[in-house]
């Protein structure tokens, strides 16, 4: 019996030695864990911006909305909605930034395009076309193409531009992060991917859009009969501008004012001035969304959309709106 | 009252806290599986985000004040002492309150974006996952962990060399917790850093920390319930608590793959988190064979059931769960996915959860002065709970598997339309799973809170003994589970577990990647039926076999002790004829029946013989200890 304890001792002994190592290998490992080396460097919240805005207020507007707590991030969080790490990656920012001013809704092509031009006119990103960049970004082009203007499942948060802005950052700051490989690549080729795809959006009754994205001038030739109205000309930009994204038809509150009974109406804006909704008023805000907003709305979430709509469609559009009582 | 040491009514109080926020925990969890139904579901009222925020962290405060009532309960013993002064132990419960207050009225400010950044330091809530409250949170739990910290040391004799191995457990247990949960108030501006520290305090705080205590508690319980030996108790703490460190110090790095640091950490943390279940499965069998000391019945079943789903969760759900996972080739495919819920839940309720609410059964009794009681709502809440539990995690099991192939494999990311269609069928199973939980949790808290309801006197439980009374012939079921039986039922549990480790491999091969998911959809799908089939099969059998000896060991307290036969070994000389006589008189007897042995030497040094040729089926009950004759009562139980 006493063998067996001074045995018994002996082991515990050794144990407890073995610890001791473990904890200097785990210690070493530690440190060397977030020292920079030539073959590894890591990227740095407080030098990655976007915008002006870094990536560590990024970072912080990220935790401020929990988002960890529905999406992923580095693969961490709640596996309810998409992992983020890489989205920058492969959405970019002018998607990023169309579709977290109104997360309830897919952005569509023109509107990414509207947000894309306002960022290469502030300088955020350089000089680039439309589709150069959604060559450079695949799943902004196949989001704009398949999702473009169908309801999304995240609900509207109100983010503030800078909100907008920073996340970006913060985005493409974990889009350099080195995750080691993970996720992993997809090898699948295009024909299965298809086929499953097809399978699934059958499976959950997807209605496709049918949102071109494209803008029709009241001249083009796919315009006629019935549609070559004024107001139905104009219904039709909305919907292929995305505008439905923020504004809705029937008095509820989205991201920005609804359209239902706007025309000719009292609008009280920031500053406590207050506007009748006539034409010139709303040709204004299609065209300098940030000189009068209205009370209770975020402010610089909408783009401008001077360069993208000519004469004729924003008087589409507007007498669209006006038909809406 | 029934307590030693007033210390230990202060107990009642906090699993009385600990329940309530139990049923608010899992009702949040309801709620989330009816968001996964209905995503619109209270959209802009409750999201999704703030509602799991809840989930969470109620979970880990409702263990963490069940531990706290547990070792209120069971300290005084160990130390011998009670806690001074009192006002403290109050002080901390209404402090838990408040902090349980504060953080609930923090966590909505997630929807509005409000964080309170002063600097880089979230003081009101920061979104970090299992850590969403804020600074302020944070700052005062760290003060009610070392207020606990202190309460348990103050317990424990001054002079350290006296303590033995169940001191040293729960000593390094609550200054760990208290100390491991500093990491929480770090704020680092970057992401891997922040990552990094945040599994400090999840995984080496609930992990590492919460298992020292939950291997210490479970050690401590069952001596107390079976009267085992502290020695050995002390043998299995000791070994129990060096495994996790030695595999779990490193094992942690399971976290580090692809959060941005370094891929060493892949070599390292899938050796070493591969060792991690060896300290869940040495808990699980020391719970077999403690289970086997006891020689007098346990007066309260259901609180034993639940210990020991604590200790067969751990193993399975922690430890079988986790290794399917923990290897890098394999978390590359289940990180970010359905599969790591499916370990989650197991392991944090299954294994710690259990364990707190088994404490609670014994604390309530105690406190009620309650002796003997009917327990069958206990059991019927435990074995709801067991099939709710499994279901939940077959459910993000099954869930995960499909989310991988759709959402890594093919590369689809649509959530509504591609991701959620593929896992439809799991969440209906989730939610109803999440049903058959609530029932067994209603139930549980009914039972606990009207248990003297059903008490019994000691003239009901003599008449119910001798209605069960000694039979011929028991079922296969009810039999004593030998070593090589519990042996292959463990064996069964891994065989599955690695076929599931197989299949999330699988994803690997070509073929799978080229968008075949014929592989590990089968192997994982006979891999998770499997083990929870095993697994339930198993708590089956086992719980049925203690059933049966306890229900014996009743009968056998019934039977006239002065009307049984007896064998004399007095003129019996050859040890192998002793061993003879003793084996014809016990193969001889009922089940629930008794012979006597009498001799004119120790009959104890039979003890190990009998153990040898009987197995531990026996009942061993001294009548006479010398010093001319011994008596010792031998019953047959199954």
């Amino acid at each position: 019996m006493s063998s067996f304890i001074e045995k018994e001792k002996k082991a515990r002994r050794a144990a407890i030695w073995i610890i001791g190592g473990m904890i200097g290998i785990w210690i070493v490992l530690s440190i060397f864990s977030f020292t920079d080396s030539a073959a590894r460097k890591r990227p740095d919240t407080t030098q990655v911006t976007f915008a002006g805005q870094t990536a560590l207020r990024g970072k912080q507007v990220f935790q401020a909305y929990n988002c960890m707590d529905c999406h992923t991030m580095v693969g961490n969080g709640a596996y309810f909605a998409p992992d983020l790490t890489k989205i920058y990656d492969y959405t970019g920012p002018a998607w990023l930034k169309a579709y977290l001013s109104s997360p309830g809704t897919y952005p569509t092509r023109a509107i990414v395009n509207v947000n894309l031009q306002e960022l290469i006119q502030s300088g955020a990103v350089g000089p680039t076309t439309l589709d150069d960049y959604l060559a450079k970004y695949p799943g902004a082009k196949s989001r704009v193409e398949e999702r473009g203007g169908v309801q999304a499942l995240m609900p509207n948060l109100g983010f503030s531009a800078d909100d907008i802005k920073a996340l970006i950052a913060f985005l493409k700051y974990s889009s350099k992060l080195n995750t080691g490989g993970w996720p992993p690549k997809v090898i699948a080729s295009q024909s299965v991917i298809q086929r499953e795809a097809e399978k699934l959006e059958s499976e959950s009754g997807l209605i496709k859009s049918g949102v071109t994205g494209e803008l029709k001038s009241p001249n083009s030739s796919g315009a006629g009969g019935a549609g070559s109205s004024p107001i139905a000309l104009g219904k039709e930009q909305t919907i292929n501008l995305g505008c439905a994204a923020c504004h809705s038809v029937d008095g509820s509150k989205l991201v920005g004012p609804s359209f239902k009974g706007l025309f000719g109406s009292q609008v009280s804006l920031d500053g406590g001035r207050t506007v009748t909704a006539d034409t010139a008023y709303i040709r204004k805000s299609i065209l300098e969304p940030n000189a009068d907003i209205v009370k209770g709305f975020p402010k610089s979430v909408m783009p401008a959309f001077g360069g993208t709509l000519t004469d004729e469609q924003i008087s589409d559009i507007i007498q669209y709106i006006k038909s809406l009582k | 009252m029934n307590f030693q040491y007033k210390t230990q009514a202060f107990s009642y109080r906090f699993f009385v806290l600990m329940l309530i926020l139990f049923a608010v925990q899992i009702l949040f969890g309801l709620l989330l599986a009816l968001i996964q139904l209905d995503p619109d579901l209270l959209k802009g009222t409750l999201n999704f985000n703030v509602a799991r925020a809840f989930h969470l962290n109620l979970a880990v405060v409702w263990i963490v004040t069940g531990f706290m009532g547990t070792i209120l309960f069971v300290g005084p013993l160990l130390g011998k002492k009670d806690i001074r002064p009192f006002w403290l132990i109050k002080f901390l419960f209404y402090a838990l309150i408040v902090i349980v207050i504060w953080t609930a009225c923090t966590l909505p400010l997630a929807q509005k974006g409000i964080a309170g950044w002063i600097g880089n330091t979230p003081w009101l809530q920061q979104g970090k996952e299992y850590l969403e409250g804020g600074r302020i949170t944070d700052v005062l739990l760290l003060v009610g962990f070392t207020i606990f910290a202190y309460l348990t040391l103050f317990m424990f004799p001054r002079k350290v060399k006296t303590w033995n191995e169940m001191h040293w457990g729960l000593a390094i247990g609550v200054c760990a917790l208290a100390g491991v949960w500093v990491f929480s108030l770090i704020s680092t501006k970057n992401l891997d850093t922040q990552e990094y520290f945040r599994w400090y305090v999840v995984h080496y705080w609930v992990e590492a920390v919460w298992e020292i205590i939950h291997i210490t508690l479970i050690g401590f319980l069952l001596s107390k319930f079976f009267g085992a030996d502290e020695k050995e108790v002390g043998f299995a703490v000791f070994w129990g608590v060096s495994l996790v460190v030695l595999s779990g110090l490193i094992g942690n790095s399971h976290h580090y793959f692809w959060i941005g640091t370094p891929a060493f950490w892949q070599f390292w943390g899938s050796l070493f988190s591969a060792l991690e279940p060896l300290p869940l499965i040495f808990c699980l069998w020391h719970v077999y064979l403690d289970e086997k000391h006891g020689i007098t019945p346990v007066e309260n079943r259901p609180a034993f059931y639940f210990i020991f789903g604590s200790a067969l969760f751990e193993s399975m759900g922690a430890g079988v769960l986790g290794f399917t996972m923990t290897m890098a080739y394999a978390n590359i495919w289940e990180h970010g996915t359905w599969l790591t819920a499916a370990h989650g839940h197991l392991a944090l309720f299954g294994a710690f959860g259990l364990l707190v609410i088994g404490a609670t059964y014994e604390a309530v009794r105690k406190y009620k002065n309650i002796y003997r009681f009917r327990g069958y709502l206990g059991k019927l809440s435990f074995w709801l709970l067991f099939i709710g539990l499994v279901g939940i995690m077959g459910s993000f099991a099954y869930g995960g598997t499909k989310e991988i192939f759709v959402y890594r494999i093919l590369g689809l990311d649509w959530w509504a339309h591609q991701v959620r269609p593929a896992m439809a069928n799991a969440r209906l199973l989730l939610g109803f799973s999440a049903l058959v939980f609530i029932a067994g949790a209603i139930i549980l808290i009914y039972d606990l809170f009207t248990m003297k309801n059903r008490e019994i006197s000691e003239e009901e439980q003599f008449a119910r003994n001798n209605k069960l009374g000694s039979s011929s012939r028991i079922s296969m079921w009810r039999k004593n589970m030998m070593p090589v039986e519990f042996g292959i039922w463990l064996g069964g549990i891994w065989f599955f577990g690695l076929v599931v480790t197989g299949g999330v491999f699988s994803f690997n091969l070509h073929s799978v990647r080229a968008g075949d998911p014929t592989i590990p959809f089968i192997l994982m799908g006979i891999g998770y039926i499997g083990l929870i089939l095993t697994t339930l099969l198993f708590a089956v059998r086992f719980l049925q076999a203690f059933e049966q000896r306890q229900n014996m060991l009743q009968v056998l307290q019934n039977t006239d002790n002065e009307n049984l036969r007896v064998i004399d070994l007095k003129p019996v000389i050859q040890v192998r004829d002793k061993e003879k006589l003793i084996l014809d008189a016990f193969n001889r007897l009922n089940y629930g029946e008794a012979f006597v042995m009498v001799s004119d030497k120790n009959l104890s040094e039979q003890h190990p013989v009998l153990h040898k040729v009987l197995g531990v089926s026996f009942a061993w009950e001294n009548l006479e200890e010398g010093p001319q004759e011994w008596k010792v009562k031998i019953g047959k139980l199954n």
